[in-house]
């Protein structure tokens, strides 16, 4: 109810949210990477994020304290189809919003949209993928942006491993190439899952976005410190996990940046849940 | 040129011993209707099919052959734990307006769940016999791009259309209770959880109004009118045959689920189709494991009385009622070829004979195929192994109706005697409760004798061989006494012992391997270790050749060392 009192202050800090978190969560969100739907299987997801920082690091990973504080929140919707038993398509959108002092930013970020393929003919959580990022036409140009506003390309490969009968881990990285002026990027991730039970499971995560500094232009004049052309960070996670049926799930956790180059400091709650039907 | 000709009579000797026994598995697998269905997939997707991880659902496309045409659709995997053994069972839908045997479902059942292949299919051959309306079922040869695959059991898609054919028109009220919901047992509490308990199949509405009256009816009626409400009601064959299915088959796993009930408009009555029969014929559920090995066990029984399985108001009436329970019964002694009061036109299936002739056709059919299955779930060894231990069950479970259900019984517990006649006579003895102790052949005798046998059950034995490890030995002893003074005999012999689950049974706490257990006789004060050969489906130790002398008692027990 308070949140609705000051709908409009709270998109902005949303929408602003997203813009950070598209390039990270969706690295470590739990249905990224590696897994393969059924033929015939779809499952929708939400997640939702909030984070502040009031400091980024510089060039050269110094602390800076930041000339206001943001505070981002999002909500992602993600759909996933098992086109064939070989191909599963999926896409996702946030709705986001970015504050900073009087500066408020809302709407929806970019647009993803990708195929996931397998590496393994008959085991599943192997997996290459393909997403092409697709602005949905908010302002780039601005100091506290949605998105770089230029068209990508997503290329990466992930893994799962079992390593005990309770646990795994789950790793991958991908090369992100920019239409534009932003630096290529290299982005990776590891994430533990521990299950304790049939409802209950544990998970952390790191994942870490790397420039591959080719930009073509200086860095961007940003506020929040968040999409600069070329910027490094490495980022830790921690959730834990419900399954309420054999289709519903749900989700809660913690993140925090822990070390990072031209890129704000964040930490931040989410909650997600996600719903599979079609082929149970 | 002798030798020439001792060659061509040995040829010829050989060629006449092939065709002799080509001729006598021929003639056994003709018995056993057999169907080959020939699919054509992409091989990529056909590998896969079979070896993806057993979760995951996708469907593929497929190709039938069928009279010279070319029928396509969609193959999966089906079922649900049998998805984890390497013969998966598998459904094919067909596109629309295009139909196989007149359907667009075909399920094929892998069977792997049971090293024996056949329970399912002696199941159905039973439904069969009672001419109940049900699906036909058919062992199926599948090849994929002309690749053998294995043996399968094709077992018709049960729906309204099915059920037309039976005369039961295809627009009547068609319900199934759910397999999760353990509760679609005909009380009026089932139909109040309807959610859970309840499948509506045909016509695909909410409309439970039907059950629900036919609940409310089953409560009300009283036990001594039940037969004439069930004529009214009822096709009475429907439900009686159901359950000498049940009865003869143990099948305890049904009356709350496992069943389709089905009110044809035409007949104006109540059907029942019986369903799944997995745990069926000495296979039974182990309340005190957890899943998958409460059902995946190595438990054997056939002494359960006719309640079997879940309470069901329609099961538990008719048993109380007397006019019911006697056209039961007579329905069971016509199956077991035991004399009937007038005229019976139930055919004789479940006699011991009959059956081990069934088993042993069905065993040299599926033998002959199985080593040519690219994916397969048991073992020629295995398979023999349970085809013997449901000939087991077959002599077990008669012995057990024909003594306490059909016949008169003195209720006397763990002895029985027989008598012997002849050499080659065999006989089990039946303890007052229709436990079958044990078995013996006579092999050669002097004459007639009495041969009694006791045992002390549930007990480690008082007495073992030295260096045996008494906790690796049956928790039986078993004792046999020749009365007829001066009598001699050479026997075959088989002791039984108790294995129903996993609390209650006799096997010692050490004993690891029963295949390997010995038994053991205590001959003039000493132990001597017999040849011996263990059925562990059936639980059945027996040996060969041991003699016998009159006047003397015998003290057995086994044991692995």
């Amino acid at each position: 109810m308070i949140m609705f009192n000051s709908i409009n202050k709270w998109m902005a800090a949303w929408a602003r949210f997203l813009l950070i978190f598209s390039m990270l969560v969706t690295c470590v969100s739990a249905q990224a990477g590696g897994w393969l739907r059924s033929e015939g299987e779809h499952r929708y997801g939400a997640h939702l994020q909030g984070s502040t920082s009031d400091k980024s690091w510089d060039r050269d990973g110094n602390d800076e304290i930041s000339s206001c504080t943001s505070k981002n929140r999002s909500l992602t919707h993600d759909y996933e189809y098992g086109y064939s038993y070989y191909r599963t398509l999926f896409g996702r959108i946030s709705m986001s919003s970015s504050e900073c002092g009087n500066d408020k930013v809302s709407g929806f970020s970019d647009l993803y949209l990708g195929v996931r393929g397998r590496l393994k003919l008959y085991k599943n959580g192997y997996a290459w993928e393909a997403i092409l990022i697709i602005p949905s036409g908010y302002d780039s140009d601005r100091s506290n942006r949605l998105g770089y506003g230029e068209v990508g390309l997503d290329l990466g490969i992930y893994g799962t491993s079992k390593i005990s009968q309770k646990s795994s881990i789950n790793y991958g990285g991908s090369l992100r190439f920019w239409a534009g002026a932003p630096a290529d990027q290299l982005r990776t991730k590891l994430r533990w899952s521990y299950r304790h039970s049939d409802k209950w499971s544990y998970n952390a995560a790191l994942a870490g976005n790397f420039s591959l500094n080719n930009s073509d232009s200086a860095p961007f004049n940003s506020l929040t410190g968040d999409f600069e052309s070329e910027f490094d960070v490495i980022r830790a996670e921690i959730g834990v996990r419900r399954r309420l049926s054999r289709r519903l799930g749900v989700g809660a956790g913690v993140f925090k940046t822990l070390w990072g180059r031209d890129t704000s400091q964040r930490e931040g709650l989410f909650i997600n849940m996600g719903y599979v039907w079609g082929r149970r | 040129m002798s030798v020439g000709k001792s060659n061509k009579a040995v040829v010829m000797l050989s060629l006449f011993c092939a065709l002799f026994m080509y001729w006598n598995v021929s003639h056994a697998q003709d018995t056993i209707p057999v169907v080959s269905l020939h699919l054509e997939m992409k091989a990529r997707d056909a590998d896969v099919l079979f070896k993806k991880e057993p979760y995951d659902r996708s469907t593929f496309p497929v190709q039938l052959f069928h009279d010279g045409e070319r029928l396509s659709g969609r193959i999966e995997v089906k079922g649900s734990f049998s998805r984890n053994f390497d013969k998966k069972s598998l459904k094919i839908k067909l596109d629309k307006g295009q139909l196989w045997r007149g359907q667009r479902r075909i399920a094929l059942n892998a069977m792997a769940t049971d090293a024996s292949m056949m329970r399912e299919w002696l199941a159905w051959d039973l439904v069969h016999t009672l001419g109940m309306a049900a699906p036909s079922v058919n062992f199926t040869r599948l090849y994929i791009n002309r690749r053998y695959i294995g043996m399968f059991l094709h077992i018709e898609w049960i729906d309204p259309d099915m059920l037309a054919r039976f005369g039961l028109g295809n627009d009547g009220e068609f319900f199934h209770p759910r397999d999760s919901g353990f509760c679609g047992d005909l009380s009026t509490q089932s139909v109040t959880k309807r959610e859970r308990c309840w499948l509506k199949l045909s016509p695909r509405d909410q409309d439970f109004s039907a059950l629900e009256q036919l609940t409310e009816q089953l409560q009300e009626m009283a036990v001594e009118d039940f037969d004439t409400f069930l004529e009214q009601h009822f096709d009475v064959d429907s439900v009686i045959n159901w359950m000498v299915t049940n009865i003869i088959t143990s099948n305890g796993d049904t009356y709350n689920k496992n069943y389709f009930i089905y009110f044809s408009r035409d007949k104006e009555r109540w059907v029942i189709i019986p369903w799944d029969f997995d745990l069926s014929f000495g296979r039974n559920w182990d309340e005190f494991l957890k899943y998958p090995d409460n059902i995946l066990n190595d438990n054997f029984q056939y002494y359960y009385p006719l309640e079997l399985g879940l309470p069901n108001p329609l099961k538990d009436k008719l048993l109380k009622n007397p006019v019911l329970l006697k056209r039961l019964k007579q329905k069971l002694r016509g199956l077991m070829g035991m004399p009937v009061e007038g005229y019976s036109a139930t055919p004789v299936w479940f006699k011991p004979s009959v059956m081990h002739d069934r088993i042993d056709a069905l065993t040299a059919m599926l033998v002959g195929d199985l080593h040519r299955e690219r994916y397969t779930a048991t073992s020629e060894q295995k398979l023999r192994e349970h085809a013997r231990a449901l000939k087991d069950y077959a002599s077990f479970r008669y012995n057990y109706l024909r003594k306490t259900v059909l016949g008169s019984t003195d209720w006397v517990a763990d002895r029985a005697s027989v008598h012997i006649d002849k050499a080659g006579d065999t006989e089990s003895w039946v303890d007052g409760f229709g436990l079958t102790l044990g078995s013996m052949q006579a092999l050669s005798l002097n004459g007639a004798a009495d041969i009694s046998t006791e045992v002390e059950k549930l007990a480690i034995p008082r007495y073992v061989p030295g260096g045996v490890d008494v906790h690796r030995c049956i928790k039986r002893t078993w004792f046999l006494i020749d009365k007829t003074p001066n009598s001699n005999m050479k026997i075959n012999l088989s002791w039984q012992y108790l294995q129903e689950n996993s609390r209650r049974n006799e096997i010692g706490k050490k004993l690891k391997d029963e295949s390997k257990l010995e038994l053991w006789v205590l001959y003039y004060d000493e132990w001597k270790r017999l040849p011996t050969s263990v059925n562990p489906v059936s639980n059945v130790i027996s040996t060969t050749n041991l003699d016998i002398r009159g006047g003397r008692y015998y003290r057995f027990v086994a044991c692995q060392r």
